[in-house]
C-alpha cells in the first residue's frame, strides 16, 4: 500500500487513494490535441452533450411512460406532456435532442470524410464511430416506437417486415423480433427495454472505446499535418505554448469547445421550446391503428436516404424482385461506410481541397444523400421513382466504384 | 474568416435539407386547399363543379376502357352529379331571396312547434327534447344555440335540404335516406321565404338570450370561485377569470357544435352519442379529439372544419356550418386542450435561451483568455 500521509485538502486526499492528479493529466491536462482545427471538431464534444442530455431527459421520462398498447400514447400525450410538471420540456428536449444528434453525427462524419480521418492509422476511430452511428439508429428507432401513434406503429411494421427479406430464415426472424405474429404489445415491451437498457449501454461503451481508439492515432487536423505529439507536448510543458502544434484537453480544447456548446444550446432550446415540431411527425399524434394505413409511410429524415436506396430499386430485374434488389442496395448502404478507409486506396492523407478528384466525389457524394433525403419523403410515383432509382445507383457506383477508381488513379500520380 | 465560412457552408446544406424535407416534401404530400370561405353558396358552386368534373373524368376513362357497363354507369353518375349541381344552384338562389329582416320570431316558434319537435328541442325557449339519446344514429341537436353559432344562409339550405347542405349527398339518397326530413315546402315561394325567415328569427332571437344568459352564469361562478381567494392580487384574479371565461365559452360552441360525435377525452368530455350508434349512422367512429391539434394543425382544422370534403373526399363528417366567431373558437377550444402547456413553453423557452446567450458571453471570455496563451 502506499505512503498515506495527513492530507492536506480534498484533492489531496483523494490523490492518495485514487491518483487523480495522475488521472487527471492523463485524461485532460496533457491529453494532447492539435491546435490547427476548426470549430468542426466541435461536434464530437457537442454529440457527447447531446448523448447526455438524452440520456438525462430520458429518465425523468421513464418515470412517467407505459410501455403498454393501452396506455403508451396518453401517458406520453397527456401524462407527460401535459399533467407532469415541466414533462413537456423534457419530452422535447428528448425528442429533439434525438434529431438533431444525427444532424451532428452526419456533419460529424463528413467533416471525417473530408479531412481524411478515417484513413491510415485512423481506422479503428472510424468503424468505432461507424459502429456508434449503427447502434443510435436502433436507438432512434426503438424510441421512435414507443409513443405508439400511427407512424410509430406502421414504421415499426415496415422495419421489422425488412429482416422477413433475409434468406431462408427471414419470416421466422420477423417473428422473433417481433414477439407476436403482428406487431403488438409484445414487439413494444421489447423494444422498450432494447431502448432504455440494452442500447444505451452498448452506446455507453461503444463511446468509450471511441474515446479510447483516438489515444493513439490522435486527432486529425485541418491541414492533416502529421505531427510529433511527444515532441510538440515537451515544447508545449517546457513553456512554449505559442510554439507548440499542440494544445492540452483541458483547458484549451474544452474552453473553445465550452464556447461552441453554450452558443449551439441557444439553437437547441428555440429548436425546444418554439420549433419542436420540425422533429415531431404530426401523423404521429394519431394513435396507432392498425386498421388504417396512413397514405405514406416514411421515416424520420435521417434514415430517409438509406430508406429511399431500399426502395429506389422499384422494378425486377430477370427473375430477381424488385424488393430483394432494395434489401440488398439497403443492406450494402448500412455498412458502406465502415468499409471507407479501404475503398480509399490511396495513402494521402489531406483535406479533400488538396485532393482535386476526390473533392469532386465528396461534393457529388453529400448532394446525392440530399437528394435522396428528400425523394426518400415524396411518394415514389412517375419521376420520384426514376430519380430515386439514379440517385440509388449513383450512391452505390460513387461508394464502391468511383472511390477506388479515383483513389487508385490519385496514388499513381504520387 | 476561414471557421465563418465553413459554418456558412454547413447552414447551407443544412437548411437545404431541412426545406427539401419539410416545407417541400410536405407540401408536396399536401397539395394546399382553396381557403375558407364563409360564404357557402359559392363553396356549394365550386364543389358541385368539382364533383360534375370528377365525373366527367370517370366517364372518359370508361369510355376508354370500352365496356359498357362501365360506360353506363360512369354516364349515370355523371347525369346524377350535374342535376346535383343544376339542384344546388337553385337552392341557393332560392335562399338568396329571402329577406331575414322580416323574420317573426313569435311565428317561427309557432313553426318549430308544429315541424321541428318531433326531434329537436329548444330547452332555451321552454321546448324541451322528445329525442334525448343516439337511438336514430346520432342525439338531435338542441337548437338553444343554433342562430349564434351557424351562419344564418346555412341554416335555411339546412332545413330546406339537409343533405346537400351538410355535403353528405355521396352517403345519403332516396335509397338511403336521410335522418332528417326535408323542410315540408308550401309551393307558394313568397309564403315559404317568409316561413323560413320566421324559423331564423326565432333561432336567432333563442340563441341571442341564451347567450346571454350563459355567460352571465358562466361571470356570476367564476366571481364567486374567485371571491374567497386572498392570496391573488385583484389584477392576477381578473386575469386568470378572463382565461377560464373565455375558454369555458369555446368549451360550449365546441360541445354544441362537435359534441355530439367526438370525445375530448383528455378534457374529460364525453360525446352525447352512443359510439356505437354513431358507428351505424356514419360507417365509422369519430376519433378523439384531444390530439388533433398537434396531429392536423390550426390552419388544415380550419379549413376541414369549414368543408370537410377539400381535405378528404368522401368523408363521412358532414359540414358543420358553422360562422366564422363559432369556428375560431372551437379551434381555441382543441388548441387549450390539445397544446395546453403552449404558453408556459413560449414563456420558459425565452428565459432558456437568455441564460445560454450570456453563458455564452462568459464563454467567449474565458476561451480567450485561455486561448490568448496559445496563440
Amino acid at each position: 500500500m502506499a505512503q498515506i500521509k495527513k492530507a492536506n485538502g480534498i484533492i489531496d486526499w483523494l490523490d492518495q487513494r485514487l491518483a487523480v492528479n495522475k488521472l487527471f493529466n492523463v485524461l485532460m491536462a496533457q491529453y494532447w490535441i492539435p491546435k490547427q482545427i476548426n470549430f468542426l471538431w466541435a461536434m464530437g464534444v457537442i454529440l457527447t452533450t447531446l448523448f447526455a442530455i438524452l440520456f438525462i431527459s430520458g429518465l425523468f421520462l421513464v418515470m412517467y411512460y407505459k410501455p403498454d398498447v393501452a396506455l403508451a400514447f396518453d401517458s406520453v400525450n397527456k401524462t407527460i406532456m401535459q399533467e407532469v410538471e415541466y414533462g413537456w420540456l423534457w419530452r422535447h428536449m428528448h425528442g429533439v435532442a434525438a434529431s438533431v444528434v444525427f444532424l451532428i453525427i452526419y456533419i460529424h462524419m463528413l467533416t471525417g470524410i473530408y479531412y481524411g480521418s478515417y484513413k491510415k492509422g485512423r481506422e479503428m476511430i472510424w468503424i468505432s464511430g461507424m459502429l456508434l452511428f449503427v447502434v443510435f439508429s436502433a436507438e432512434a428507432f426503438s424510441g421512435y416506437m414507443l409513443p405508439w401513434g400511427q407512424m410509430s406503429f406502421w414504421a415499426a411494421q415496415v422495419i421489422t417486415q425488412l429482416f422477413g427479406g433475409i434468406p431462408f430464415i427471414g419470416d421466422a426472424l420477423v417473428v422473433w423480433i417481433r414477439g407476436d405474429f403482428a406487431v403488438s404489445d409484445p414487439t413494444l415491451t421489447r423494444f422498450f427495454m432494447l431502448h432504455v437498457c440494452l442500447l444505451p449501454i452498448v452506446i455507453l461503451a461503444i463511446i468509450a472505446f471511441h474515446f479510447y481508439s483516438l489515444r493513439i492515432p490522435h486527432v486529425n487536423n485541418e491541414i492533416s499535418e502529421e505531427i510529433d505529439f511527444d515532441l510538440e507536448a515537451e515544447k508545449y510543458l517546457a513553456g512554449d505554448t505559442k510554439g507548440s502544434k499542440v494544445i492540452p484537453f483541458w483547458p484549451g480544447f474544452l474552453a473553445k469547445d465550452f464556447m461552441y456548446i453554450a452558443l449551439f444550446m441557444i439553437f437547441f432550446f428555440y429548436l425546444v421550446c418554439f420549433k419542436f415540431n420540425f422533429a415531431m411527425d404530426p401523423i404521429n399524434f394519431d394513435p396507432a391503428n392498425s386498421l388504417k394505413t396512413p397514405p405514406h409511410i416514411y421515416p424520420e429524415w435521417y434514415f430517409l436516404w438509406s430508406y429511399e436506396v431500399l426502395r429506389g430499386f422499384f422494378f425486377d430485374v430477370g427473375s430477381i424482385k424488385a424488393f430483394d434488389i432494395g434489401l440488398a442496395a439497403f443492406g450494402v448502404a448500412q455498412i458502406i461506410f465502415f468499409l471507407l478507409p479501404w475503398l480509399d486506396r490511396s495513402d494521402v492523407v489531406k483535406p479533400a481541397h488538396e485532393r482535386p478528384m476526390f473533392f469532386v466525389w465528396f461534393w457529388i457524394l453529400l448532394i446525392d444523400l440530399i437528394v435522396l433525403t428528400v425523394y426518400g419523403k415524396l411518394p415514389p410515383t412517375g419521376i420520384n421513382a426514376w430519380i430515386g432509382f439514379y440517385a440509388s445507383m449513383v450512391f452505390l457506383l460513387l461508394l464502391l466504384v468511383v472511390l477506388p477508381i479515383i483513389t487508385i488513379m490519385e496514388r499513381k500520380r504520387g | 474568416m476561414r471557421e465563418l465560412k465553413i459554418f456558412f457552408v454547413v447552414v447551407f446544406f443544412t437548411g437545404l435539407v431541412y426545406w427539401g424535407v419539410e416545407p417541400y416534401a410536405h407540401s408536396v404530400m399536401n397539395p394546399p386547399s382553396t381557403p375558407v370561405n364563409f360564404d357557402f353558396a359559392k363553396a356549394d358552386a365550386e364543389f358541385t363543379k368539382g364533383e360534375v368534373a370528377l365525373k366527367e373524368k370517370a366517364a372518359m376513362d370508361a369510355n376508354i376502357s370500352g365496356s359498357e357497363k362501365a360506360i353506363a354507369n360512369a354516364q349515370k353518375a355523371l347525369d346524377l352529379a350535374k342535376s346535383q349541381e343544376e339542384a344546388t344552384k337553385q337552392l341557393w338562389e332560392k335562399i338568396a331571396k329571402i329577406d331575414f329582416s322580416k323574420g317573426n320570431v313569435q311565428k317561427g316558434k309557432e313553426l318549430f312547434e308544429g315541424n321541428c319537435i318531433a326531434c329537436h328541442g329548444v330547452k332555451a325557449a321552454g321546448i324541451p327534447a322528445t329525442i334525448t339519446d343516439s337511438s336514430l344514429g346520432v342525439t338531435p341537436p338542441d337548437l338553444s344555440d343554433a342562430g349564434a353559432i351557424y351562419d344564418e344562409k346555412f341554416l335555411t339550405a339546412l332545413i330546406i335540404d339537409p343533405v346537400k347542405a351538410l355535403q353528405i349527398s355521396h352517403k345519403f339518397n332516396d335509397e338511403n335516406p336521410f335522418l332528417m326530413p326535408a323542410y315540408p315546402l308550401s309551393g307558394d315561394e313568397a309564403q315559404d321565404n317568409q316561413d323560413l325567415a320566421d324559423l331564423i328569427a326565432f333561432f336567432k332571437n333563442t340563441a341571442n338570450e341564451y347567450e346571454k344568459e350563459f355567460e352571465a352564469k358562466l361571470k356570476a361562478d367564476l366571481d364567486e370561485k374567485y371571491a374567497k381567494n386572498q392570496e391573488l392580487s385583484e389584477q392576477a384574479k381578473t386575469a386568470l377569470i378572463a382565461k377560464e371565461f373565455d375558454f369555458a365559452k369555446s368549451k360550449h360552441t365546441f360541445e354544441n357544435a362537435c359534441g355530439r360525435c367526438h370525445d375530448v377525452k383528455y378534457d374529460g368530455f364525453v360525446s352525447s352519442s352512443n359510439m356505437s350508434d354513431l358507428k351505424n349512422y356514419l360507417g365509422m367512429t369519430p376519433p378523439d379529439l384531444s390530439m388533433m391539434i398537434r396531429s392536423k394543425g390550426a390552419s388544415y382544422l380550419e379549413i376541414f372544419i369549414n368543408e370537410p370534403q377539400k381535405k378528404i373526399h368522401g368523408t363521412a363528417m358532414p359540414r358543420v356550418g358553422l360562422n366564422e366567431k363559432a369556428q375560431t373558437q372551437v379551434i381555441s377550444y382543441l388548441e387549450k386542450v390539445g397544446d395546453s402547456k403552449k404558453e408556459e413553453r413560449e414563456q420558459t423557452g425565452i428565459y432558456i435561451m437568455i441564460f445560454f446567450a450570456i453563458l455564452s458571453i462568459f464563454a467567449i471570455g474565458w476561451k480567450r483568455s485561455v486561448w490568448s496563451k496559445l496563440h
